[in-house]
């Protein structure tokens, strides 16, 4: 009997010492794609929330636990997402997930999040309907209805383009910043001489370049993700057709240069705007960290993801580790230096966030000086 | 304008010839549409891929040794997934239904060891291309254009000319009377698989140097055979071109006149039509004789 | 718990596809790769009924899958004449089409923006709001599915089909216009199919045409496959296997990336591997 007793509290004893550690972690949940049409945004991503979890931990970690995160795949679908999170939230009980890429599975992912009271923290997704009212809710992605109208604004005033041309993809992404630039576009008196579409992952623009060559815009706004642009430029460039090119912040990736080569000389793009103090020197370290423990350079999606992580650990450290404490702590965020800019929320969630243009010249992202807030 | 769109749909109409020709081979003679052919397509472009970029041998090398290695490996897949099916006499369904379950398979191993990210298979810096009759061609365009003509012309005398090629015809036309004769009907299988691998190959390599290589390039170069094939009647090959030329053409003066996003709906729109309308002539035919 | 409802919804959502289609490639020896189709119609008839007009949801859910249905008809009757692999090709080219029309007919369906805010659903006052109750629902409809097909399947008409599968020619002889079977197989498919689709809208509340792509229509049809052809429990285990199977994957423990690209290698091989060495899958009744 004593014998038993003694094996079996052993046993207990030891599952406890093996399992402690579980519990002396702190999860953030991630969901993003890591199959499908987005996938190499998705592994991006997956490196910024590493590098954050390594150097949080490496300072001590959170309210003396170590972080972990805890990556699903949600394949850019509806479907997937949702199981996605389901799983984060009632098998690993995450208090806090980070997602948000596309808005497939931004859309239904956060209301179960706050349904559930986990803090939902969306990075990339630009659908207008992703916040609303009620909590747990955010998102840090520059509003594109900002972004947009900075473009408009920045080609009008600025490089002073009278008749403008757009090619864009046939995404939700697409079809809303084409119709905001054009409008905003026109309200400031230019004229909108040609649009064209191309289906998502396209590689092959030719016939749409040389109808939009026919109508010779001097200014053409591109949306497109760099992958797609980069074909886009060097087929402007066989053409012998280069109006200067204005696109979205899905062009800040160093892998366009690399791509495109010099076909993306002179190219413009409007993304968030990084404050002139402390932000911008956060975002030249974490180049420079990610550089280092990834031998790439980090784009959009690391950036954000990175962020959107650094966030949550800061909440957790100001808030708590439940969910509603997390909530209240992220609510307060007042101008948090993210590499992506100073960070504030609206009451709804979304971020007040000053969009900048910057111009690739010589192979590297040069900034324009120009910031707005596009109102 | 016109010269451009000509040339455009001949660049774009050859390579579908390609791929056509392949798909339409291996339905003549293995009887099953072959939904894995994208995949060798795919494979082409990155065995180019790394012999290139990787192991830095010289392009006409590299594309070469590529062709060889997808034909290989493609032969390697037939004996796993489909000459099994083939000695158990199953209908043709099975058969297409295996090759849905390889194309999964290989598209997934590919992402697996190389990434989903975009690869280039370029070494240099874009630049503008030749100015012909008002319109602009690239070398690489020009390329493609002579190493598939090239292709076309060396296929046909393959198939007129050489006694496999003949094998080929033959087995597609009355795989008895192939027996009959003396014909070994798995060999042939095989070469022909090879062939319409090899020259899947070569259009991904040539397309990957245009633009670029990802995993699911598979997927378009698919629907394309299939579409081509059928224009011109499936197993035969100068239908194949045909098809395959007048998709090219199609495509690019369609698109110049429609919104750019219905591309590929233009392609299927020509597929459905020409599958009706072949069964209806085709029926028409029978109840005319009678039967 | 919440996954294990989840699971259990998707399980049933597509139970129903399966089923639908088993009906046509199982029983009738129609190969049909295009269900997805009248799944996306389904969804999006359903969807735009519940936020443009607000129709309560037991007529929206008629309506919407009447909608297939009718889609069904229409292309069933040029579609069906066409024999064996071509049937295929066709109704492989009709689900490419649905979803270039979903992602393009942006005054209907928003295109790529999608359609929003489907609201849960509320039955005869009974609100299926939470999770627990709705996996009930998709259970009931999952049943009533299993019940129809089955007597379906047990009675003249499910003779006939599976006559016209074995030897069309010889059940025209017999006085049978397999034109119009067929069709109405087809027909019931697609009306089901639809059915699946507003249950998938209603319970993900934002649909968007990358739910319906070429590869949907692809996973009901190894669903099928897999279960077995003319079985109707086979088409059951099958689909529920097929979705189980990705989401005990997350929990195995290999790094995110490879397991979801190791989830499709599986997937891939299943399907080979079935087809070549098993082709009557788990439950079917039909020799290769």
């Amino acid at each position: 009997m004593t014998k038993k007793l003694t094996t079996a509290s052993s046993v207990l004893v030891l599952l406890c010492l093996i399992a402690a550690p579980a519990f002396a972690q702190i999860k953030i949940g991630v969901t993003l794609p890591l199959t499908g049409y987005a996938a190499s945004y998705g592994e991006d991503a997956k490196r910024g929330v590493e590098l954050a979890i390594a150097q949080a931990n490496a300072a001590g970690g959170v309210r003396g636990k170590q972080l972990l995160a805890v990556f699903e795949d949600d394949a850019g679908a509806g479907k997937t997402g949702v199981a996605a999170i389901q799983k984060l939230i009632t098998i690993d009980k995450v208090p806090v997930i980070v997602n948000g890429m596309m808005s497939a599975t931004a859309l239904p992912a956060a209301p179960i999040a706050r349904e559930n009271k986990v803090v939902f923290i969306g990075t990339l997704t630009s659908h207008p309907d992703v916040t609303s009212p009620g909590g747990f809710i955010y998102r840090i992605s520059a509003s594109e209805l900002i972004a947009s109208n900075v473009e408009a604004k920045f080609a009008y005033n600025v490089l002073k383009a009278r008749r403008a041309g757009g090619l864009f993809a046939t995404t939700d992404y697409g079809v809303m910043i084409r119709k905001i630039v054009q409008q905003r576009f026109e309200k400031l008196g230019g004229s909108w001489v040609v649009s064209d579409e191309f289906p998502q992952g396209a590689t092959d623009f030719r016939t749409q370049l040389a109808k939009i060559k026919e109508k010779n815009p001097d200014l053409l706004f591109v949306v497109a993700t760099h992958k797609e642009a980069a074909q886009m430029f060097r087929q402007m460039v066989e053409l012998k057709f280069k109006p200067t090119v204005l696109g979205t912040s899905m062009l800040n990736d160093p892998t366009l240069i690399e791509l495109a080569g010099e076909a993306a000389e002179g190219v413009y793009f409007a993304t968030g705007a990084a404050s002139a103090s402390g932000p911008k020197s956060k975002l030249t370290d974490f180049q420079a960290a990610f550089k280092a423990k990834f031998g790439k350079d980090p784009a959009i999606s690391a950036e954000h993801f990175y962020d959107a992580t650094n966030l949550a650990i800061e909440a957790i450290r100001t808030g708590g580790e439940t969910g509603p404490e997390i909530n209240k702590a992220m609510a307060t965020t007042r101008d948090f230096a993210g590499v992506t800019g100073a960070i504030t929320f609206t009451e709804i969630g979304d971020r007040i966030f000053p969009a900048t243009i910057k111009r690739i010249e010589k192979g590297k992202f040069v900034d324009t000086g120009f910031v707005d807030i596009g109102d | 304008m016109l010269i451009q769109l000509v040339i455009n749909s001949l660049v774009a109409g050859v390579i579908y010839a390609l791929l056509a020709f392949g798909f339409t081979i291996t339905y003549g003679t293995l009887n099953f549409f072959n939904m894995a052919h994208g995949m060798a397509y795919t494979l082409g472009a990155y065995f180019s891929y790394v012999l290139r970029i990787q192991w830095g041998l010289s392009l006409p090398l590299a594309f070469g040794l590529s062709t060889v290695a997808t034909a290989v490996a493609m032969t390697g897949v037939d004996r796993i997934a489909y000459a099994h099916l083939r000695t158990r006499a199953a209908p043709s369904w099975a058969l297409v239904v295996s090759s849905i379950g390889v194309a999964i398979f290989l598209e997934a191993l590919i992402s697996l060891l190389f990434g989903s990210d975009t690869l280039s298979l370029r070494v240099g810096e874009a630049a503008p291309g030749y100015t012909v009759l008002g319109a602009i061609i690239t070398p690489t365009q020009i390329s493609i254009l002579v190493v598939s003509t090239i292709l076309m012309i060396a296929l046909t005398f393959y198939l007129r000319m050489t006694l496999m090629g003949k094998a080929l015809r033959a087995t597609a036309n009355d795989v008895e009377m192939a027996r009959v004769v003396g014909i070994d009907p798995e060999s042939t299988y095989r070469s022909t698989f090879a062939l319409a691998s090899g020259l899947a190959a070569i259009a991904g390599s040539l397309v990957a140097l245009e633009t670029d290589l990802f995993p699911t390039m598979g997927h378009t170069a698919l629907l394309k055979s299939i579409v081509a094939s059928i224009i011109g009647g499936i197993g035969s090959v100068p239908g194949a071109v045909v098809g395959a030329l007048f998709l090219g053409c199609a495509e690019n003066f369609g698109v110049w006149k429609l919104s750019s996003s219905w591309r590929d709906g233009i392609a299927l729109a020509l597929l459905m039509l020409f599958l009706l309308v072949r069964q209806t002539l085709a029926r028409a035919g029978q109840e005319s004789r009678g039967r | 718990m919440n996954l294990v409802f989840h699971v259990l919804i998707m399980a049933g959502i597509y139970m129903i596809l399966a089923l639908g289609l088993n009906l046509l490639v199982g029983y009738a020896g129609l190969f049909s790769v295009g269900h997805g189709a009248f799944y996306g119609i389904g969804a999006y008839a359903g969807a735009i009924l519940a936020t443009r007009l607000a129709v309560p949801f037991w007529l929206e859910i008629v309506v919407a899958a009447g909608v297939a249905g009718a889609f069904g008809l229409l292309i069933g009757l040029p579609i069906l004449r066409l024999r064996g692999d071509y049937l295929a090709l066709a109704t492989f080219g009709f689900a490419v089409m649905v979803h270039a029309v979903l992602n393009n007919w942006v005054e209907l369906t928003r295109g790529p923006l999608g359609i929003r805010g489907i609201p849960k659903v509320t039955l005869m006052s009974v609100p299926f709001t939470a999770l627990w109750s709705y996996a009930i629902l998709v259970g009931l409809c999952v049943a009533l599915t299993t019940l129809c097909i089955g007597r379906l399947t047990r009675s003249a008409f499910g003779r006939v089909l599976e006559a016209i599968r074995e030897d069309e020619v010889a059940a025209l002889a017999i006085g049978k216009n397999s034109a119009r079977f067929k069709v109405v197989a087809f027909v019931i498919a697609a009306f089901l199919a639809g059915m699946a689709g507003v249950l998938y809208a209603h319970y993900v509340t934002f649909i968007d045409p990358s739910s319906f792509v070429v590869q949907e229509s692809f996973l009901v049809f190894s669903m099928v496959i897999f279960g077995g052809m003319g079985s109707i429990g086979g088409s059951l285990l099958g689909a529920g296997i097929l979705v189980i199977l990705p989401e005990l994957l997350r929990f195995i423990g290999l790094p995110a990336a490879i397991a979801a690209h190791t989830r499709q290698m599986i997937y891939g091989a299943l399907i080979v591997g079935v087809i070549n060495w098993r082709p009557r899958g788990l439950l079917g009744r039909v020799r290769l």
